[in-house]
Parts: structure tokens; C-alpha cells; sequence
């Protein structure tokens, strides 16, 4: 069931942001799915592993949801969202938006059993995912004045 | 500590650093052949592939490998992903300038792919990963199936730079 879930919802995800008209160069997406996977994995280690905040499933069905998650449906997702605040106006509410969403997955990790919060608090969440939107955001904008003198974006 | 610092400094730490010295001493010495947008994304390749497969065969439920002295995430750890993007630049600029196709590209993967083992296996001697149920002969056809999606993320690059470049004498 919850592999199902998941599956499904990273697959629309993908899907959607496959096939609608995208501002930001393909670059771009690679670059930041990228970073956002590297990070966001680092962090699930450095949290489960060195810091005993999190307790990741060891069951392997509900492991394979949050992989599809952790690959596809949270670097997809974050890119959308990246791609609005780089493109319309009111940059701040997208991103804290975004952040919103972040956690709410977060927390619906926890209830479908597939992650396990220990001493956690929604503030940490919050400060967590702060930090990290911030530096790939940060690396993006690097990134974008690399290639803007090399693509026509 | 948000990353661990590692047990002792022995031979696992001293061989990722003289690797990384290596390594990034060979990519600065090459001559330039991709645009700056283009090697980014080359060397950081290698960072994700390693790390994702890391990610999902070396850590629970399946927990088939460490790397490095703790089951943690530690200092040396970082520097064995960031070992994989000078791998990962080398690869890509030798499939650039050799421009190979048929019988000699396979040879080209066959000899990349041993390569790899080869050096996973000097990793082992060298105590910087450690199997668990892992068995050095399945790490070939992954290497195998890694580069044959390289060549893929290779062209991917290339169409798409090709496609949308400002300056016609870019990567040719």
C-alpha cells in the first residue's frame, strides 16, 4: 500500500513536471536534481546514522517507497518549486511554500511508518529544511551564471 | 558531531587523500575540452552515481558494505564521493577524444569496467570499504550497466549544449 503510494505519486509528479513547458534549462534540472539528491541523502544519513534523530524502515517494501522518494517525488518537487521563485514574482512565498510542503512529506513519511522521528520537533524540520533550501538555492544561482554565458537560456 | 571524525589516520585515510591528489592533478593538467556548465556536471556525476548506490546497497535493510572505519558518516567518507568526480571526468574526456564506435567501444567499456573492479579491489587491501555480504566479482556488471548510462548522460550533454550554445566554436 504504501509503496504503491509513493510510487505513484513520484511518478505523477514526474510526469507533470516532464511534460509542461520548463523555463530552466535542462542544465539546470540535471544540476539541481544533482545536488538536491546528494544533500537531502546526506542528511537522512548524518541524521539516522551520526545523530540518531531518525530511524529509517528496515522493511524492505516501505524502504524501496522512500528511495523512490528520496530519487524522484523530493528532487522534483523542490526543482518546481526552484523554477517558480526563479521565475515569477514573489520569490519568498514560493520558497516558503515549498518548505511547508517539505515538511509535510516529512511528517507523512512518519505516518505511513517509513521514517521515525526521535526527540524530533517541527521546528527542527523547519530550521533543517531552511538551511538546506538555502544552499541549493545558493548553488543554483552559481550555477546559472556559469551557464548563462555559455547557453542561451 | 554532525560528521565523525575517523577512529585512527591509517591507511584508508592517507591512500583517499594521495588518490584525490592524484586525480585532480591529472584533470588540471589536461587540456580544456568541455565548456565550464558541461565538466560540472561531468564531475558531479560520478559524486551522485556513488553516493546513490551507497545509499540504497550500503546502508540498512540491505547494509552489504561500509566504507571507511565507522558505520557512520564520517570526514573520509565525503572525500571518497568526492574521489568519484575526477573518475567520472576522466572517463567522459577519454570517450571525447577517442571517439570510439563498435568492437573498440566495448573494449573501451570491458577495459573501464576491470579498471574499476581493480581499483575497488586495491580499496579493499586498503581498508577503505569493507563487504559485508557484498562479493567483489558483482561489482562488474554494475560498473558495466553505470557506463553504458554514462555514454547516454554523455550524449544527453552534448544534444542539448550543441542545441542551445552561444559560441559555434564550443565543444565540437
Amino acid at each position: 500500500m504504501v509503496i504503491s503510494f509513493f510510487y505513484s505519486l513520484s511518478i505523477l509528479v514526474a510526469l507533470s513536471f516532464t511534460l509542461r513547458n520548463k523555463r530552466l534549462h535542462l542544465f539546470e534540472v540535471i544540476f539541481l536534481w544533482i545536488i538536491i539528491t546528494f544533500f537531502y541523502q546526506s542528511i537522512i544519513t548524518i541524521l539516522s546514522s551520526n545523530m540518531k534523530l531518525l530511524e529509517v524502515t528496515t522493511n524492505i517494501e516501505t524502504n524501496w517507497a522512500y528511495v523512490s522518494s528520496r530519487l524522484v517525488l523530493i528532487p522534483t518537487l523542490i526543482t518546481w518549486f526552484i523554477e517558480f521563485s526563479t521565475f515569477k514574482k514573489l520569490k519568498a512565498v514560493y520558497i516558503v511554500f515549498m518548505i511547508l510542503i517539505m515538511i509535510t512529506f516529512d511528517f507523512l513519511f512518519e505516518a505511513t511508518s517509513v521514517i521515525k522521528h526521535v526527540n524530533w520537533s517541527i521546528w527542527k524540520s523547519l530550521i533543517t529544511w531552511f538551511i538546506f533550501v538555502w544552499i541549493i538555492i545558493s548553488l543554483h544561482r552559481g550555477y546559472r551564471a556559469i551557464l548563462k554565458r555559455e547557453v542561451r537560456l | 558531531m554532525i560528521l565523525e571524525l575517523p577512529n585512527k589516520w591509517d591507511s584508508n585515510e592517507w591512500a583517499i587523500l594521495i588518490f584525490l591528489l592524484i586525480s585532480f592533478i591529472i584533470i588540471v593538467c589536461l587540456p580544456k575540452r568541455f565548456p565550464k556548465s558541461v565538466t560540472l556536471l561531468m564531475l558531479m556525476f560520478g559524486l551522485i552515481v556513488a553516493k546513490t548506490l551507497d545509499h540504497i546497497l550500503g546502508i540498512p535493510p540491505y547494509d552489504l558494505y561500509d566504507t571507511n572505519d565507522l558505520k557512520k558518516y564520517e570526514f573520509s567518507d565525503v572525500f571518497l564521493y568526492i574521489l568519484y568526480m575526477p573518475f567520472s571526468y576522466i572517463f567522459f574526456y577519454s570517450y571525447d577524444y577517442l571517439k570510439l564506435r563498435g568492437g573498440l567501444l566495448i573494449s573501451f567499456l570491458l577495459s573501464w569496467a576491470v579498471f574499476a573492479v581493480f581499483f575497488e579491489w586495491i580499496s579493499l587491501k586498503l581498508k577503505i570499504i569493507h563487504y559485508g555480504a557484498w562479493k567483489l566479482f558483482y561489482s562488474f556488471p554494475i560498473y558495466l550497466l553505470v557506463l553504458c548510462f554514462s555514454l547516454l548522460f554523455y550524449h544527453l550533454l552534448k544534444w542539448k549544449f550543441l542545441k542551445t550554445r552561444k559560441d559555434e566554436g564550443e565543444w565540437q
